[in-house]
């Protein structure tokens, strides 16, 4: 019986340093990867972010309170100084907004393109699509960054 | 025992539309679905058309749709398969029917081409051939069990959907060559597998490793890709 000697890759070998060289690679094709990424990690921010928000809503305060009132607790009325903890309110439900809104445009998009195979089509309701996204996200922006207009509202109690 | 196969049949030159055949074969428990399939065109119809060559689970050609799930007719057992004494057979789906239980694999293959299955290597293989370590051997070795039946590809609702999704048959045999460390093609198998029909179509439904008669991890490869495409590192 023969011994098999190891296979013992020596560092001058040819084919090795070339296989090493490959390991720093740059793909070519950042969109779908970019989007990929950003359909991961949002969605993991946005487990904590939404589970959060109702937990805030419907355990830490109860379910009665859902007003305006507490709504503008947490945002602020329009034109009157915001406190660092309206801000941070603000920043939390920017982000929140955001991220749920690119998240589900992306998830759209990915559905738009398995399913509509007419490219006039696609694009049509991915156009539509945006348009009402960007629509809510920057009213939804401007309420939080403005602050709530109470008096329009009719809201009880103005602090 | 008694067996009530109902199996989707369709004669391009003939129907208009597929249709179910229904046969009872007498069959053991311990036969392959395979057997059955043949008692049916040897004894009860023989213009029922479906593909085998080795029907050993070697050569791929007969995977089905058997009770609605991606198998080899040759590797399922009478016993596994049967439900309620019914099998159902249909030919695998997301490629075109050329009869019964034929489909035309060439979409597939375009997509096994696409992804260039065979070692790219200018360098001389110097005095003997290329070593390799076991470990560098192990890297890639699930993905070297793939006997290319399509299984896999046509059990990806990504598939179904859009054809043009290069699938995880072709992933696998990308992953084959990117992991071992012989091949110096990973750069251009990573630009093919990056495009937009690439590996980014894959939702991890795990439909290709669940149905994989080979077992191979067939969604942990896929991931393998796409973290080589992210990290640009293939270790």
């Amino acid at each position: 019986m023969s011994m098999i000697p190891t296979p013992v890759i020596a560092d001058n070998n040819p084919y090795r340093a070339r296989y090493l060289a490959n390991q720093k690679m740059k793909p070519r094709n950042a969109f779908e990867r970019v989007a990929w990424q950003f359909m991961r990690y949002s969605g993991l921010a946005l487990v904590f972010l939404a589970l959060s928000h109702w937990g805030l809503q419907h355990l830490i305060n109860s379910v009665h309170d859902l007003t305006l009132d507490a709504t503008i607790s947490r945002w602020g009325i329009a034109g009157q100084t915001a406190t660092l903890e309206i801000w941070f309110w603000r920043a939390y439900y920017a982000v929140l907004l955001g991220l749920a809104m690119m998240h589900g445009l992306n998830g759209l998009r990915q559905v738009l393109y398995d399913y509509f195979h007419y490219r006039p089509l696609y694009w049509g309701f991915m156009v539509l699509s945006t348009v009402l996204i960007v629509f809510v996200s920057v009213a939804g922006l401007a309420v939080l960054l403005l602050g709530v207009n109470a008096a329009a509202t009719g809201a009880a109690v103005v602090r | 025992m008694k067996v009530h196969f109902k199996i989707k049949r369709f004669n391009p030159e003939k129907d208009k539309k597929s249709y179910w055949g229904e046969y009872d074969v007498e069959a053991e428990e311990s036969d392959r679905v395979l057997d059955a399939l043949q008692t049916v065109k040897w004894e009860i119809d023989g213009t029922l058309n479906f593909r085998r060559s080795c029907a050993h689970g070697i050569c791929g050609s007969d995977a089905m749709r058997i009770n609605g799930r991606n198998s080899l007719a040759c590797k399922l057992l009478i016993r596994d398969a049967v439900q309620g004494g019914k099998i159902v057979v249909e030919p695998i789906l997301g490629l075109p029917v050329i009869k019964d239980l034929i489909v035309d694999m060439e979409p597939f293959f375009a997509h096994y081409r696409a992804v260039m299955p065979y070692l790219i290597n200018d360098t001389e293989p110097g005095e003997r051939e290329r070593l390799q370590s076991p470990e560098e051997r192990a890297r890639f070795d699930d993905s070297t069990k793939c006997i290319l039946c399509a299984c896999c590809t046509t059990s990806c609702p990504s598939f179904w959907v859009r054809g043009d999704y290069v699938g995880p048959a072709a992933i696998v045999q990308a992953h084959r060559f990117i992991f071992d460390s012989r091949d110096q093609g990973a750069a251009k198998r990573l630009d093919v597998l990056g495009e937009p029909e690439g590996v980014w179509r894959c939702r991890t439904v795990f439909n290709c490793s669940e149905v994989c008669p080979r077992d191979i991890q067939v969604t942990q490869a896929i991931g393998e890709v796409k973290a080589a495409l992210i990290t640009g590192r293939i270790d």
